[in-house]
């Protein structure tokens, strides 16, 4: 692995890898001198085509605490906004000596293309719907730290629901086969205006938050992607509060029931801000998290990855 | 499941001696219902009662679900409101309808639909069942907030009046509507293509624009393509042309992921364009009265059961706008008052169709699509019954209609059939004046 393009890619046995180290680097953000030399004399670039507040710091922290030397880049103040295209941006960014690249953009495909171009490692930080595979990572980190679990063995058959526009999510998208690939037992919660064909062996489907899916561990909310397709899918944000928000009363239902939402959050539509300032809410967990899965990623990628 | 919005009042009644339809067979019996519902059917019923009606004589009809009806309220109660509506329906042996949103505004929020159920638990004799609007406005752009209006009582939605425009919108439509176990009803029309009458006899001998059977057949072609790839739940409603009768039969035949149903109306059964006068707009309808061919093939599709439903598009209009040339008439006929009469006479004394065959298509099918516990004389259906004298001879005249469009193609029409009781709830609701 000298990417990180998508979860399909990821042995079981990488994917342990990665959790075993980003325990240790959580342990490294725990005292009081956080730096680690190990990538010193690195450069990583962050190219962000989108916005991105959590993604992108947390990306530049993880690269900073391993003291790497990072470039910002963002189409806006760049020659794309004189109509320069993608290759030859990237291709700039290669010649002024990036080591790695991390890449967020709308269009889905992008991180390959890079990949194939430019033959050094790349970072899909989420490409339109498609992935957002260290997104799952921190994801999955955040709930087996939660239930203090090392080993992937120990995940199985913990059952994770997954709430909302399911088919804009690439966050949805990377936590389903993360999710399926470790064994651990998938549902999704969706209208079928956003639910796709060809789902990986075991998901379940739900339309509505039932019993079943209260039973679960974890409810992963998924942000309503208005920006991707105005109100196309879903009639009306208070329709969709009603039917898919998730609300105090049913998280009082069940019995500990976690949450978790990879922001930002659209309070009173995906979720109740009762709920996601609650004490089951593990949704500002999940951002201390993203540091150090990307400094386990980043680290992988750019000292065991080239031992491959 | 609601079991439709009316102010009739639970009740029993006791009907001696009536010979039962049903969809799958006859019998003579006792009909005891209390409480609103049918409580029992057998020979010999002895129970005292505040209600008993000697049906001797007579036929006893589970009562008629109309899954097309329309009402012009809010908007134009002038032109038909909850009250005048219903009341024709009973006159017809209407129990049910579903009440299409194309009215002013449109029925396409959780609002508007809590308005017409209020009005209809204070106005309305037979059921009223709204459909809602399927998009916002009735635009065929953006699905509207379907899971909302069911709380409020949908039965359905539909753009009734148009086609869902949008291809895209159509697909959302029918995912969004399976999600919440609803169908979506179709008006199969390409408004680039139609016009305003059938591309043939008037079109030809009167220069006015054609509205040919491809203005259907291309929308009901696109439905059921996106029908089978979403699995949804389709009903196309007055099916009109021969073509897209033959697409669905094919449909049903072949796609088993999906459920496809069809409904026609009396009148598509009944006339054909040569029977239209260039003067009597009260043949104008939408879709129009196609040609004798076309009539033909809607029969063939009722024997064969690629017809799931009749109903009759009750679409009244008032005189001023209607009394008007063939093209500035609006489309539409005023049907209910005499919907089972003449779907009786036209079609079971002229040897079409069994009675049974009737009582399927206008109840017991209808009931079973769409969940409604009726459509039959059986013991636990709600208590919903039409008794038709089947010897009556008579002739319509317009002051026979309660309904406030007067717009109808039967006025003068000389039919075999009478509605003497509707019975809603186990009450009776219109009683024929035998004087």
């Amino acid at each position: 692995m000298k990417s990180l393009l998508s979860v399909d890619s990821l042995k079981l046995s990488e994917i342990q890898e990665i959790i075993d180290s980003t325990y240790s680097m959580y342990d490294v953000l725990s005292r009081e001198i956080k730096k680690l030399p190990t990538l010193r004399g690195k450069v990583i670039s962050l190219m962000f085509f989108e916005p991105s507040t959590r993604t992108r710091i947390s990306f530049e922290i993880a690269s900073k605490l391993l003291s790497a030397d990072i470039v910002n880049f963002s189409p806006s103040g760049s020659s794309v906004e004189k109509g320069e295209n993608l290759l030859d941006t990237a291709n700039t960014i290669l010649s002024l000596g990036a080591d790695l690249i991390v890449v967020r953009h709308s269009r889905e495909g992008v991180p390959w293309f890079i990949f194939e171009r430019l033959k050094i490692p790349v970072v899909n930080a989420g490409d339109g719907k498609n992935e957002h595979p260290t997104q799952a990572l921190l994801d999955l980190f955040t709930m087996m730290k939660h239930k203090s679990v090392k080993n992937l063995s120990e995940f199985r058959n913990v059952q994770v629901s997954i709430v909302g526009d399911i088919l804009h999510s690439r966050v949805a998208r990377s936590n389903i086969k993360l999710l399926s690939k470790i064994g651990a037992r998938v549902i999704l919660v969706s209208a079928y205006t956003t639910l796709y064909q060809n789902l990986p062996e075991g998901v379940k489907v739900k339309n509505f938050i039932d019993n079943d899916v209260l039973s679960s561990d974890f409810i992963i909310a998924l942000r309503l992607q208005r920006e991707r397709h105005g109100n196309a899918f879903y009639p009306s944000e208070r329709e969709y509060f009603e039917f898919w928000g998730v609300k105090q009363d049913l998280v009082e239902k069940a019995k500990g029931l976690l949450i978790m939402h990879p922001g930002p959050m659209n309070m009173g539509v995906e979720i109740d801000q009762t709920v996601a300032y609650s004490e089951n809410s593990l949704i500002f967990d999940q951002v201390k998290n993203g540091v150090a899965v990307r400094m386990a990623v980043l680290y992988y990628l750019l000292t065991k990855g080239r031992l491959d | 499941m609601k079991k439709g919005f009316t102010s009739v009042p639970p009740s029993n009644i006791l009907i001696k001696g009536a010979e039962i339809i049903n969809a799958n067979g006859r019998k003579k019996a006792d009909i005891l219902i209390e409480n609103g519902v049918i409580k029992e059917v057998s020979v010999g019923i002895r129970r005292k009662i505040d209600v008993e009606i000697n049906g001797s004589g007579l036929i006893a009809l589970p009562g008629a679900i109309d899954i097309h009806f329309h009402i012009r309220e809010p908007g134009a109660p002038y032109e038909e409101d909850i009250e005048s509506g219903t009341l024709s329906a009973a006159h017809g042996g209407i129990t049910s309808l579903f009440m299409m949103p194309n009215t002013k505004p449109p029925l396409d929020s959780p609002e508007l639909i809590s308005f017409i159920r209020q009005k209809a638990e204070k106005k309305a004799l037979s059921r009223v069942f709204p459909v809602g609007a399927a998009t916002e406005k009735r635009e065929g752009k953006k699905i509207s907030e379907y899971g909302l209006m069911l709380r409020e009582g949908i039965i359905a939605v539909t753009d009734d009046g148009s086609s869902i425009s949008s291809s895209f919108a159509m697909r959302k439509s029918l995912e969004y509507a399976k999600t919440f176990g609803l169908t979506v009803i179709e008006h199969a029309e390409d408004k680039e293509l139609s016009g305003d009458a059938n591309e043939g006899y008037l079109t030809q001998n009167y220069g006015i624009t054609p509205y040919p059977n491809a203005a259907e057949d291309v929308i009901v072609a696109r439905d059921i393509i996106l029908a089978e790839l979403t699995g949804g739940n389709l009903h196309l409603t007055h099916v009109s042309s021969g073509n897209s009768i033959e697409m669905i039969r094919e449909a049903k035949r072949k796609i088993k992921n999906a459920r496809i149903t069809c409904d026609v109306t009396p009148h598509h059964l009944i006339f054909c364009d040569e029977d239209i006068q260039i003067t009597n707009t009260n043949l104008k309808v939408n879709p129009p009265i196609r040609s004798k061919r076309d009539r033909q093939k809607l029969i063939e599709a009722i024997l064969d059961n690629t017809v799931d439903a009749i109903a009759s598009d009750h679409a009244p209009h008032p005189r001023f706008l209607k009394e008007n040339d063939f093209v500035s008439a609006p489309p539409g006929i005023s049907s209910a008052d005499f919907f089972v009469p003449i779907l009786y006479s036209e079609l079971v004394q002229k040897g079409l169709i069994n009675i049974e065959k009737l009582v399927e298509l206008i109840s017991f099918n209808p009931a079973m699509l769409f969940g409604i516990p009726a459509g039959q004389i059986a013991e636990g259906k709600i208590g919903d019954i039409v008794l038709l004298d089947p010897d009556k001879e008579y002739n319509i005249t317009k002051d026979m209609l309660y309904s406030k469009g007067k717009n109808s193609p039967y006025i003068n029409f000389k039919i075999k059939g009478k509605v003497i009781y509707t019975i809603i709830n186990g009450k009776v609701c219109y009683q024929a004046d035998l004087t």
